[in-house]
């Protein structure tokens, strides 16, 4: 099965507010927020690290779900925020945003 | 404002975050504004290594909404190498600018820094009186000309129009040019005194019937009926809040690393020069004090029908003299939005207008007794 690499895009702002991280899409002028889980993967969206080992390493051990029911969770949570221009979703390693 | 966005305050307000902060690079511009509030001087400028390090302090804090502005902060030679920096934290920059500096080499890197918003500031859509204002010649063809070049290349551009005398009732011509243009607009009905205390600028405020055509208009008035109704009385959450968000999720840097409340609050919290940003945030007795400020505390406005609804200014107000007293600014914007006379404001029903005023207090505290300010009679 092929994995996913995702990586943050160049274009957002990004802080962390509590548990909870704050995005900001300057090209849409919209504004996101993460649960704590979704800040996982995406503090973990490097590029290079594979979507299913963020969401072993840093989903399934920090909050005890299934891996199978988080990596499905994971794979609509990154679709999701890719729709939305914030995040970079490829089947080869991606550059670090900058 | 958006509900998440009202939700993300309030956590930021609960977490003790300064999610927004404006950063002021320099007070020199190249432009003569006479209403301008800044005292143009170069002297005492953060250097651009220091610069940096109080961007990193600010991300650690927690900051998000970062605003540029001065001055002119197009001035400073490491103007780019600034938002570079900043931008590398993940701040969402928005840049203050008169635009006379925006040439299509600085408009494709603000683009290419992803700089969310650019506000361009245009007093009039005619040149002579723009001009007159800036007092430079040209001065809006060249501003209207980084417009043009920002939004060529996407560019979110907002024109900022501040009404003021010279300029009277060219709002709504500003606002179609700004339309024509793809930019976003936003009006100021709000001239504030000078931050040396100086509030002869207050002159230059436009008359009531212009501030009431402006507060009750639907072009920038989402519900008049909701915006203009007759206030509500105070209840105990209204009570037990405060004011703006100044100090609480929002802060402001001068270019000597000076931090106040905000831009027009002359409240010296602390020096950046002297201390870490966290210690002042957390630890200075002037936040502190504020912070602990409730609505119930104001010895005016506790007891005003307007309290409910009323954007009191505690910066302006202490500007009048003090800090926990009514704004007179926001009495009269309150005043000309309901026609309900504030507590404490009987002046307003008798037809008196603008800023009455009893001392001055300029930056770093000192006070200065003195009468009713110039332009303060009835209009």
């Amino acid at each position: 099965m092929s994995d996913k690499y995702i990586a943050r895009s160049a274009a957002i702002a990004a802080r962390k507010l509590g548990d909870e991280m704050v995005i900001m899409s300057g090209e849409t002028s919209s504004v996101f927020t993460l649960n704590e889980q979704a800040t996982a993967i995406w503090e973990a969206a490097d590029g290079v690290t594979p979507l299913r080992t963020i969401v072993e390493t840093k989903v399934c051990q920090e909050f005890d779900v299934a891996p199978e029911v988080a990596y499905r969770d994971a794979e609509e949570l990154v679709t999701d925020l890719a729709r939305h221009g914030i995040l970079l979703v490829s089947d080869q390693p991606v550059l670090p945003a900058g | 404002m958006p509900p998440l966005m009202d939700g993300i305050l309030a956590r930021a307000q609960r977490l003790g975050i300064p999610l927004n902060a404006h950063l002021d690079l320099t007070y020199r511009c190249n432009e003569r504004c006479g209403h301008c509030y800044v005292e143009q001087t170069g002297t005492g400028e953060l250097t651009t290594g220091e610069v940096g390090g109080i961007l990193e302090q600010l991300a650690e804090a927690g900051t998000l909404f970062l605003a540029i502005s001065g001055g002119e902060p197009l001035l400073r030679e490491d103007f780019f190498e600034v938002v570079e920096a900043a931008r590398r934290l993940s701040f969402d920059v928005r840049l203050k600018t008169n635009g006379l500096l925006i040439w299509p080499e600085e408009a494709r890197r603000l683009r290419a820094l992803r700089v969310h918003e650019v506000h361009v500031s245009i007093y009039s859509h005619r040149a002579e009186a723009h001009d007159r204002i800036t007092g430079v010649r040209g001065s809006l063809e060249r501003s209207l000309g980084a417009i043009r070049l920002m939004r060529e290349l996407g560019q979110k551009v907002i024109v900022n129009h501040l009404v003021m005398r010279g300029a009277e009732r060219d709002h709504r011509e500003v606002k179609a040019l700004a339309g024509h243009l793809g930019a976003g607009f936003r009006i100021d009905p709000t001239i504030t005194p000078r931050m040396n205390g100086d509030d002869t600028n207050l002159a230059l405020n436009v008359g009531r019937d212009e501030l009431v055509e402006i507060v009750r208009s639907p072009d920038y008035v989402t519900s008049v009926e909701e915006y203009c109704a007759p206030p509500a009385p105070a209840d105990a959450k209204t009570l037990d809040g405060a004011g703006c968000s100044a100090g609480f999720t929002h802060c402001y840097i001068a270019p000597n690393g000076d931090v106040y409340p905000c831009v027009q609050f002359p409240l010296l919290c602390g020096s950046l020069r002297r201390q870490s940003f966290a210690e002042i945030w957390r630890d200075s007795p002037q936040f502190k004090e504020l912070r602990a400020t409730r609505n119930r505390d104001l010895p005016v406005c506790s007891e005003c029908s307007h309290l409910s609804m009323c954007s009191r200014c505690p910066g302006l107000a202490l500007m009048e003299g003090d800090v926990r007293g009514p704004s007179a600014a926001d009495c009269e914007k309150s005043y000309a939005r309901t026609g309900v006379t504030p507590s404490g404001r009987p002046e307003l029903a008798e037809g008196k207008f603008r800023y009455w005023k009893a001392e001055r207090v300029h930056r770093g505290g000192t006070r200065e007794r003195h009468g009713q300010a110039p332009g303060t009679e009835a209009r």
